[in-house]
């Protein structure tokens, strides 16, 4: 309304650069904060385009709370659409939790013109990320980092503290992003295989049986309609990748005096993008993982799923600067800050990218589709049609191609499922098909076919049936084709030997967790999709279609994430903590981003302690756009639980082997 | 057997997808975001009765409801020269709007004549689209093929559509048709292109179209059997995935029947030509 008013505007502009002045100033230990959503117009790649700001600044200005007290933020959306704020991993009550639809009372999020006031108590401590809980304002620059301070002091000690932010940025609107992919999911793949490097491939293979295998491996992809080459959705070719909203040509640069010890707060906030974390000539000593503290473990490097945090204590004893590289999973492009004990140190080049995976056969292998489990909604859930990639493309019985150029090769003769013998295996309640999945492709759903050995009992029961089959699941899951798959915490991110790169198996808590137990029932979560036509789901239902998830407060509640897709997703539940199953009992880290690499299986407890419903979903933010995201429901009674069946102890240790 | 036919079939035929497609007309709660919660067929959405917080529940997803998006694609959009005489003009195209599930589709096609300019072999197809299966479209519709000069040329046709499109092992690009009404004749055409990367910019793209027909419809040129075929190869530039342009080769052909039908006319059944043009996706 004041727009019109020349000088109220100019009045209000100095009133905010005041504001924002002052927020730089003193990021401050006030628990009482305002911040103002806006857009405004920044210039990343040489031309002007709207970007959203907080307090005027891209990305956000950092948000300092302090364990103990409460937080009051008051945040003002001065911007024409609805926005919200989310507090990313903070345990606090659902209507503070800034997910609009979710979040209780919060249902349109933050109406143009309104001011929301977000009040809750800290009750932990460590670093965190607030954003905007949609594509478009996400994408566009909401996004900024949270420290809590802890009320006792750290068990670790350092003399300074930076925060290494990582995100990107298109100059496409985000929506357009999403709709080139749907139109063509290759859209922003300029890497796919050519003639030119299977000409290149077969005059490097060593022998004909090398050439063989080369073009019988070719024939295989193209058989399944599937890309090798396909590691991100949206690459270097729109991107441009930032660190603390700066271009890796111009970084910002961090200040220490040799022989400090330097605490860098690592935060993903990409939208799309895993980032590998190295600092060449510094080892990294990780202290704290998605903000909660965990037995210090030194390493070289480190992949950072979207959305998670990772503290590193480094120790740069030379006065000289020294790179913080993170370089995309793809390796499309670099995000880059430096390290420095000046700011005008001169801009050292970026090396040159390490090798770009590609997808083995390994990452596909693992393609149940529905098993029959307890998917934990109301109803009986079926899948929608095209949400399974048919398997009949897959002949596994001739997939020696898989050996070329994996290091974890098998040999061939332990691919065919025919010479498995699943003894004692009936097959014939494995046909899916007669369970009532009538709208299934064929191809997909005959289980029998494709040589998975479950025991008759997890097919004996119809999709969603009350009961669930824990420890059927659990041999359905060890008896799958006998393939081995591949570890699903593990990352092959390309180092040279010898060097350490973090896995969630080194995430050990300081101490061992109080409320440790075993689950009380086990629900699976198949991360489903369809990469020809960029569909994301879980259970093969999109979010829009699908039933909330619905858990019992106060329960253990297991989840057993199976991702059929080729895709990493980084699974995010709000308002709870999840407790990746990693095989060290009370010592399984908390987690509020749980990444859950393609064709493995991980099982992952939820500590259900918050009543209401909170948002459940992939933070690869197409993904969730798409319709990969659930209403986790908390109730307090009355819900109809599926089962409370005591599973078996000692289920499954993430990696183990079948 | 009469032209009245075959418009009440292919009426039919469109009120069928319409139909076919009420579910999702209702469940498009449009773009500001607050689809109803869809119940389709075997997945109920019964939540409400569910739970402490339901009234906050599926009913409400800000900015969480399918997504509608469209594209166009005019994968021939080229002039032809066989050597002699002035080139033609032709194109090949076809678009959608709608969601993952269901969409709207226009196929359209034609060509300029050589003899006397104007459009030649002009066709529209209008369908209705559902993803039935990971990789496979479900399409049913109406085609028409236009009369532009009323003197010469073929006659207008207009057939009931229904048809598969896809992608099948191997990465063929599959288009699998079957035409009712015009004339009472029952036409089929099978098309299949592949696009083989070169390098990621560089691609050569073989692609081939059979027609067959059930019976004689003299006046459209059409024939029992295999009646028309076209081959083409067309290498592009993929500049930008929007903006390709390309060189390519291509080979139309009359067989049986309609070689003689298409002689009668004084006109040659084959046709080699060179062609040069731009792909054009947005």
């Amino acid at each position: 309304m004041t727009k019109t008013f020349g000088f109220g505007a100019a009045l209000r502009r100095l009133a905010l650069t005041g504001t924002t002045l002052l927020a730089m100033a003193i990021p401050a230990l006030a628990q009482s904060v305002d911040l103002t959503l806006e857009e405004r117009t920044v210039n990343i790649n040489g031309t002007d385009r709207p970007a959203v700001t907080v307090n005027g600044q891209f990305p956000g200005p950092l948000l300092r709370l302090r364990e103990g007290e409460d937080a009051v933020i008051r945040v003002t959306n001065r911007m024409r659409q609805s926005s919200s704020i989310h507090w990313h991993g903070l345990i606090l009550p659902s209507a503070m939790d800034g997910a609009p639809g979710f979040s209780t009372g919060f249902v349109r999020g933050i109406a143009p013109g309104e001011t929301f006031e977000y009040r809750f108590p800290v009750v932990q401590s460590g670093t965190y990320w607030y954003h905007a809980h949609n594509l478009d304002h996400e994408q566009r620059g909401l996004y900024a980092p949270i420290v809590i301070d802890k009320r006792d002091p750290e068990p670790f000690r350092y003399d300074r503290d930076h925060v290494v932010q990582l995100s990107e940025w298109t100059d496409e609107r985000p929506l357009r992003v999403l709709q080139n992919l749907k139109r063509d999911p290759g859209y922003y793949n300029w890497n796919r295989r050519t003639l030119v490097d299977l000409i290149r491939d077969l005059g490097r293979a060593p022998d004909a049986e090398a050439r063989r295998a080369i073009v019988r491996n070719r024939i295989e992809w193209g058989n399944m309609r599937m890309d090798p080459t396909d590691i991100a959705d949206v690459t270097g070719a729109t991107y441009r990748y930032l660190v603390n909203g700066f271009r890796p040509e111009t970084p910002a640069t961090l200040l220490f005096r040799p022989g400090e010890r330097v605490r860098l707060r690592f935060i993903n906030s990409g939208a799309m993008t895993y980032f590998d974390v190295r600092i060449p000539g510094l080892k990294m000593t990780v202290v704290q993982a998605d903000g909660n503290n965990i037995r210090p473990v030194v390493v070289d490097e480190l992949r950072i799923a979207v959305a998670e945090t990772y503290d590193v204590i480094v120790e740069p004893r030379d006065d000289r600067q020294y790179q913080i590289l993170a370089e995309t999973m793809d390796r499309t492009g670099w995000a880059r800050t430096r390290l420095a004990t000046r700011v005008d140190a001169p801009v050292e080049p970026l090396p040159p990218h390490r090798p770009r995976p590609v997808l083995t056969m390994a990452d596909m292998m693992m393609n149940p589709g529905p098993t029959g489990l307890d998917r934990g909604t109301p109803l009986p859930e079926q899948d929608q049609p095209g949400h399974v990639a048919p398997m009949d493309g897959m002949d596994h019985g001739s997939m020696p191609g898989m050996g070329a150029g994996q290091p974890q090769g098998q040999a061939a003769p332990a691919m065919n499922h025919a010479a498995m013998g699943h003894g004692g295996m009936a097959m014939g309640p494995m046909d899916h098909a007669a369970m009532g999945h009538g709208n299934m492709p064929m191809g997909a759903m005959d289980h029998s076919a494709m040589g998975h050995g479950a025991p008759p009992r997890s097919g004996a029961q119809g999709p969603g049936t009350p009961a669930t089959t824990t420890a059927g699941g659990m041999e359905a899951h060890a008896g799958h084709g006998g393939m081995a798959m591949a570890d699903p915490v593990v990352h092959d991110t390309g180092s040279p030997p010898g060097a350490r790169v973090l896995s969630y198996r080194d995430l050990r808590p300081l101490r061992a967790d109080p409320e440790y137990r075993s689950p009380d029932r086990i629900i699976e979560v198949r991360l489903t999709g369809n990469m020809e036509r960029y569909i994301w789901s879980m259970n093969g239902n999109e979010f829009w279609r699908a039933q909330p998830i619905v858990a019992r407060l106060g329960e253990r509640l297991r989840i057993r994430f199976i991702n059929e897709t080729m895709m990493n997703h980084p699974m995010h539940l709000h308002g709870m903590w999840m407790v990746p199953d990693l095989g060290n009992g009370a010592f399984n880290p908390r987690k509020h981003v749980v990444n859950i690499k393609p064709a493995t299986s991980l099982d992952v407890d939820v500590i259900v302690d918050a009543e209401g419903d909170w948002a459940f979903h992939c933070h690869l933010l197409m993904h969730m756009e798409s319709g990969m995201m659930r209403i986790f429901r908390v109730t307090r009674d009355g819900t109809p639980v599926a089962s409370t069946q005591q599973p078996a102890q000692a289920a499954m240790p993430a990696g183990h082997r079948h | 057997m009469t032209f009245s036919f075959s418009k009440a079939t292919s009426a039919g035929l469109l009120v069928a997808a319409l139909s076919f497609s009420s579910a999702w007309a209702q469940a498009g709660g449009g773009h500001a975001g607050h689809g109803a919660p869809v119940s389709l067929g075997t997945n109920p959405s019964a939540v409400q009765s569910v739970g402490t917080t339901a009234a906050s529940g599926a009913e409400d997803h800000s900015g969480h409801s399918p997504i509608y998006f469209g594209a166009v694609l005019f994968d021939q959009n080229e002039m032809r020269s066989n050597g002699r005489g002035s080139p033609i003009y032709a194109w090949e195209g076809s678009g959608f709007y709608g969601t993952d599930y269901h969409r709207v589709w226009v196929n359209t096609r034609g060509e300029t004549s050589r003899e006397r300019g104007g459009l030649e072999r002009t066709e529209a197809q209008v369908l209705y689209s559902r993803l039935v299966g990971y990789y496979w479209d479900l399409q049913a519709g109406v085609r028409h093929d236009f009369r532009i000069d009323p003197r010469e040329g073929t006659p207008s046709r207009t057939y009931g559509v229904f048809g598969l499109q896809g992608l099948a092992p191997g990465f063929f690009e599959v288009q699998l048709q079957g035409f009712v009404g015009g004339n009472g004749v029952f036409l089929a055409r099978a098309a299949a292109s592949y696009d083989l990367l070169i390098t990621n910019r560089l691609v050569l793209q073989p692609e081939a179209e059979l027609n067959f027909s059930t019976g004689w419809d003299r006046d459209a040129l059409i024939a029992p059997g295999l009646y028309r075929t076209e081959v083409g190869l067309r290498l592009r530039y993929e500049i930008t995935r929007e903006f390709a342009p390309y060189i390519g080769y291509s080979f139309e052909s009359f067989n049986g029947g309609a070689t003689g039908l298409n002689r009668r006319l004084g006109e040659k059944p084959s046709q080699s030509t060179v062609v040069a043009g731009i792909r054009i996706f947005f």
